[in-house]
């Protein structure tokens, strides 16, 4: 991939903030994790962790491709219950049942992508949700293999092989890596024809497709890394809180929150799910702590009012908004 | 056997008749505003617990609260229109289905504050009636709300044709420049439309009140279907959403019964995406 | 755009402050976490289980003034879902530094909830839900009072072949059933159990379905039934849907000979108070509830009088099932297993858990508390538990079976016509 090289040459590595900035943030949070001995604050870490990846996933598709998807749930579903299944009934690894959960979430995230590829803005939302829907219910009636709506319990046993670990240390660098190598994967994407390619789809399909771009292939393509990486962000889901339900992944709830955290941090820029993870995984989780044994339901209203003002006043996320500026202003102090 | 279909039948269509309440407002926002309020649910959940509390502190009947409920709803609507649903217009996807979003979460979870999570009921003597129409039984309450369905979309429509508003809304639903350049004040008109839309929804609560329980959460069961039935009638399409709504309240009664109740729900979502992709119009609407 | 960077930057604020924000600590106290849904779907029973074993807590303080000298204090947490039950989970023990937790009411919550526990080796008391998987892991420090799912759906079965079948005059292995239930954990899991227990009883099933709670129609279900023309159904639901089916049935002109709900909707006061008259005669397997006092030890008695009067003081009306469960399991927490432990040390409570024997008619509705030891297949959970059938007459609940417990005898066997 020419995105890649393209990313790493040296020249790109030191004018591109993002690339260069990036390498001494990830060994400040590696050392960060290092230290933390408090395992809440590894929880807090290893969630906003999970969410970043899982909206890094999210983005590939609602973001880079402009295909606003709210049915990623089922997606990340699929990750978590193959890898899942496979563990249970045949003992494979979950790092492999993770690459199959990947790579089927892949292929049906591509033909839903086909499928619907037609579909502009809002209607392609609505075709996503009925097909979250459809997911949960077939995970459901599958009571066989899935159990159903009494969901999977992953019995805990430690160890590399079955991805499971009793120190949360161990997580939060996996997570780490893992949120690392999907925010260099968008870069890369970013930076290469592909990513180019999506941006003029985006800002002009009509005028893309004239341009001779193919426009039903790269989404097809996109939506289907999209659902390949949610996928892996399942399975991390699953060997994490070694319990899963129909009802928690495979909803619309689940798939507006993951969209919702890309949204908040910035569409189509690769920082922009890790910013909006480091924001909201936080908040959500202490405004549940402190408010949500008091009157039940007030830290959910409050969370709607912020989601309302953040909707209004940083409609293209909090990245995109800092971003232009940022850039002037360097570049006038480059002029100067 | 035949005596079961007819059965069937008819218990889909009142089924239909629910849904076509809650629909009616639905399309008449997403066909003129291009809006996709997910806040729907929590509007009629408002409804039905206005209707709730006049019932318990004034005794008045439900049926006679949607005189209250209905304007109430519609100055309700107003309200919400102007202040956040007023700046997603011609606003990307994101904008509008966040702010709708959460519109959603702070309408049910500050039911949640305010009434708690007890479920309420507004008993009616006929809440469990029903009539017998040869073999068939048709249960009052749902009778009440098909007829009403009917009543209030056939009322709908002289003001669509023959009012200005409704006649500017028209317009504006089938080209807002063209519109804008009428003279006609989009902005007031889709505030406007939001609000009757809702107002709609005041309707719908009140003749939904006797059927269902009345809890924060009440609400949320019937949005994705008034949106399966509303795309499958063509959007802003008011006897599409009628038809939509019956359809599904149909073959969901029959995949009930003869294939199983667990998959029900499954069969219109399947539809709902093959719609989608074959019909987009949905089966009244005009193709764009 | 400056507006932009000051709303951006007064979030940011918000929030580190938030992080850092500590309320002052009281020293003196034994707190322990509890884990509920307070908000979400749930919302309505978990805050009402909270109340039960919120109570038990108040009256133990009053009591005997605490557990070692000392008052107890719940640290309240909100998990209307898995995931945050596990967040929350982690929350309590890690952050807060609870050594007990007490949940959840719902068996997926306390599924991922106890999960945690387990790993950090802090005791998760479960009082209500009712999964059987919840103490069939093999863990050490999860325990449960109350009884299981497959006591819930086998005890519903049980009554149909003993006492409906007799009553009919029909053969137990003749008696037409079909059960249903809705399709979360719970539903699934108490489906199960009559399933299984009717089949080993050999009754005639003719359906089994599902469906989902918050089905705005059961007409499809109902008029399925019909024309399978039961004897008994079996259902399981949460109070929405069993008023709906109920009302459904009749509007379809559904009418069983039996009706028998399993705990849920079918066992709470909403029950009857939604449906008026037409609760009269709907029987439900539930924890038992305003039982017999002659089934009950002396000081069983006094607590179940004390129990009910508080009650009703506070919700104005009678506790139910589910009520009695979560307070039963706290009262036990704080008044048998803390004192033999002696102290906050989960090992020491571990076995003060396995050490309590307390007899059938211990517990107000007429438990008796063994917890099953490490290596049985349910470790952790009452031997001593039961089920029982209680059946809406005219309006209230009455426990009707096993005779021991019962109240007053059953009625409505057949079911009259509906009016």
């Amino acid at each position: 991939m020419e995105g890649l090289r393209r990313l790493f040459s040296p020249k790109l590595i030191l004018k591109d903030p993002e690339v260069s900035l990036s390498l001494p943030a990830l060994a400040f949070w590696a050392l960060v994790i290092g230290f933390v001995r408090n395992p809440f604050y590894l929880d807090v870490l290893i969630m906003i962790l999970l969410w970043a990846m899982l909206a890094s996933s999210w983005n590939i598709a609602g973001g880079y491709a402009g295909m606003f998807s709210l049915g990623h749930g089922a997606f990340i579903g699929i990750g978590a219950y193959m890898s899942s299944m496979l563990f249970i009934h045949f003992k494979l690894s979950p790092w492999l049942g993770m690459i199959t959960g990947a790579v089927v979430a892949g292929v049906i995230a591509s033909c839903l992508g086909y499928i619907c590829g037609r579909l502009k803005g809002h209607y392609f939302a609505l075709a996503t949700i009925a097909f979250v829907e459809l997911v949960n219910i077939t995970g459901v009636q599958l009571k066989e293999l899935t159990r159903g709506s009494e969901g999977l319990s992953i019995p805990f046993s430690a160890g590399w092989a079955n991805f499971m670990f009793e120190n949360k240390v161990t997580y939060a660098y996996i997570g780490l890596a893992f949120m690392a190598g999907f925010y260099f994967l968008s870069l890369a994407l970013e930076r290469s024809k592909l990513g180019y390619y999506l941006v003029a789809m985006r800002e002009d399909e009509d005028a893309a497709k004239s341009l001779a771009i193919n426009t039903p292939r790269i989404k097809m393509v996109s939506i289907g890394l999209s659902g390949f990486l949610a996928a892996i962000g399942g399975t991390f889901y699953a060997q994490y809180i070694l319990f899963i339900e129909p009802d928690t992944v495979l909803s619309f709830n689940f798939s507006v929150q993951v969209a919702l955290v890309t949204i908040v941090g910035g569409m189509g820029t690769a920082l922009g799910p890790l910013v909006g993870s480091f924001l909201l995984t936080p908040l959500n989780m202490l405004l549940r702590a402190y408010l949500g044994g008091s009157l039940a339901g007030l830290h959910i209203v409050i969370y709607g009012f912020l989601l309302i003002i953040v909707v209004f006043f940083i409609p293209d996320g909090i990245v995109n908004a800092i971003r232009v500026p940022l850039r002037k202003y360097l570049q006038s102090e480059e002029i100067g | 056997m035949e005596g079961m279909i007819l059965q069937l039948f008819v218990s889909g269509i009142l089924l239909g008749g629910v849904y076509a309440l809650v629909s009616i407002g639905l399309t008449l926002i997403f066909g003129v505003l291009d809006v996709v309020n997910f806040a729907h649910g929590e509007f009629l959940m408002i409804g039905m617990y206005a209707v709730f509390w006049l019932c318990t502190l004034f005794h008045l009947d439900p049926y006679a609260s949607l005189l209250v409920v209905t304007p109430l709803l519609f100055f309700f609507g107003l309200f919400v229109g102007r202040t956040v649903i007023r700046q997603t217009i011609g606003a990307s996807s994101a904008v509008q289905i966040f702010a709708t979003v959460g519109v959603s979460l702070i309408l049910m979870n500050g039911a949640l504050v305010l009434w708690k999570a007890d479920f309420r009921s507004v008993p009616t003597a006929y809440g469990s009636g029903a009539l017998m129409l040869g073999p068939v039984f048709v249960g009052y309450p749902q009778l009440m709300s098909f007829i009403g369905a009917i009543v209030f979309s056939a009322m709908l429509f002289p003001f669509l044709r023959y009012t200005y508003v409704g006649k500017a809304i028209r317009a504006t639903a089938q080209d807002r420049r063209a519109a804008t350049l009428m003279g006609i004040d989009i902005q007031k008109t889709y505030i406007f439309t939001f609000g009757i839309g809702i107002a709609l929804v005041g309707i719908a609560s009140a003749l939904l009140a006797p059927i269902y329980s009345i809890y924060p959460g009440v609400g949320a069961q019937f949005v994705l279907v008034a949106y399966v039935a509303v795309v499958l009638g063509g959007l802003g399409n008011i006897p599409g959403a009628i038809l939509g709504s019956l359809l599904i309240g149909i073959t969901e009664t029959f995949s009930g019964f003869f294939i199983s109740p667990g998959w029900r729900q499954a069969i219109y979502y399947a539809v709902f995406i093959l719609v989608l992709i074959f019909r987009p119009q949905g089966l009244l609407g005009q193709k764009q | 755009m400056a507006r932009k960077l000051l709303v951006c930057s007064l979030l940011i604020l918000a929030l580190v402050s938030m992080i850092y924000w500590n309320d002052a600590k009281a020293q003196n106290q034994v707190k322990i976490g509890t884990i509920f849904p307070l908000t979400g779907p749930l919302a309505l029973l978990g805050n009402e289980s909270f109340e039960a074993a919120d109570l038990a807590r108040e009256m133990v303080n009053e009591r005997f003034g605490g557990v070692w000298g000392k008052k107890v204090v719940f640290i309240k947490a909100d998990a209307p879902d898995p995931t945050s039950g596990a967040n929350e989970a982690n929350r309590l023990i890690t952050h807060e530094g609870m050594k007990i937790l007490i949940g959840t009411y719902s068996s997926s919550i306390a599924l991922a909830a106890s999960a945690v526990a387990e790993r950090n080796k802090v005791i998760y008391l479960e009082v209500i839900a009712s999964s059987d998987e919840i103490n069939q892991r093999g863990y050490k420090y999860t325990f449960r009072t109350n009884e299981s799912a497959a006591d819930l759906g086998g005890t519903a079965a049980v009554f149909a072949s003993e006492v409906v079948a007799p009553t009919l005059r029909i053969d137990s292995k003749k008696l037409k059933i079909v059960i249903f239930h809705e399709d979360s954990a719970y539903g699934t899991s108490v489906g199960k159990g009559v399933k299984a227990t009717a089949d080993r009883l050999g009754l005639q099933v003719l359906a089994y379905d599902n469906y989902k709670a918050t089905s705005p129609d059961l007409s499809s279900i109902v008029l399925r039934f019909r024309a399978l023309n039961p004897d008994v159904i079996i259902a399981t639901s949460y109070i929405n849907d069993a008023v709906l089916f109920w009302k459904t049935c009749k509007q379809l002109g559904l009418r069983p000979k039996a009706l028998i709900g399993t705990s849920a909707g079918y066992g709470i006061p909403d029950f009857a108070r939604l449906l008026g008259p037409d609760s009269e005669g709907v029987f439900t397997s539930e924890a038992p509830a305003l039982v017999n006092p002659a089934a009950l030890t002396d000081k069983a008695k006094a607590l179940d009088k004390e129990f009910r009067e508080r009650w009703m003081a506070k919700k104005g009306r009678l506790p139910a099932g589910h009520a009695y469960r979560a307070f039963t399991g706290t009262w036990v927490l704080l008044t048998e297993v803390l004192p033999k432990a002696g102290a906050m040390d989960p090992e020491k409570i571990r076995e003060a858990f396995l050490k309590v024997d307390l007899p059938y008619g211990s517990l107000p509705h007429g438990l008796g508390v063994k917890y099953a030891p490490p290596g049985n297949p349910n470790a952790g959970l009452n031997e001593r538990r039961i089920a029982g059938i209680q059946q809406w007459q005219d309006g209230k609940i009455v426990q009707v079976w096993p005779e021991k417990l019962a109240v007053k005898r059953w009625t409505a066997i057949p079911l009259p016509p509906w009016k």
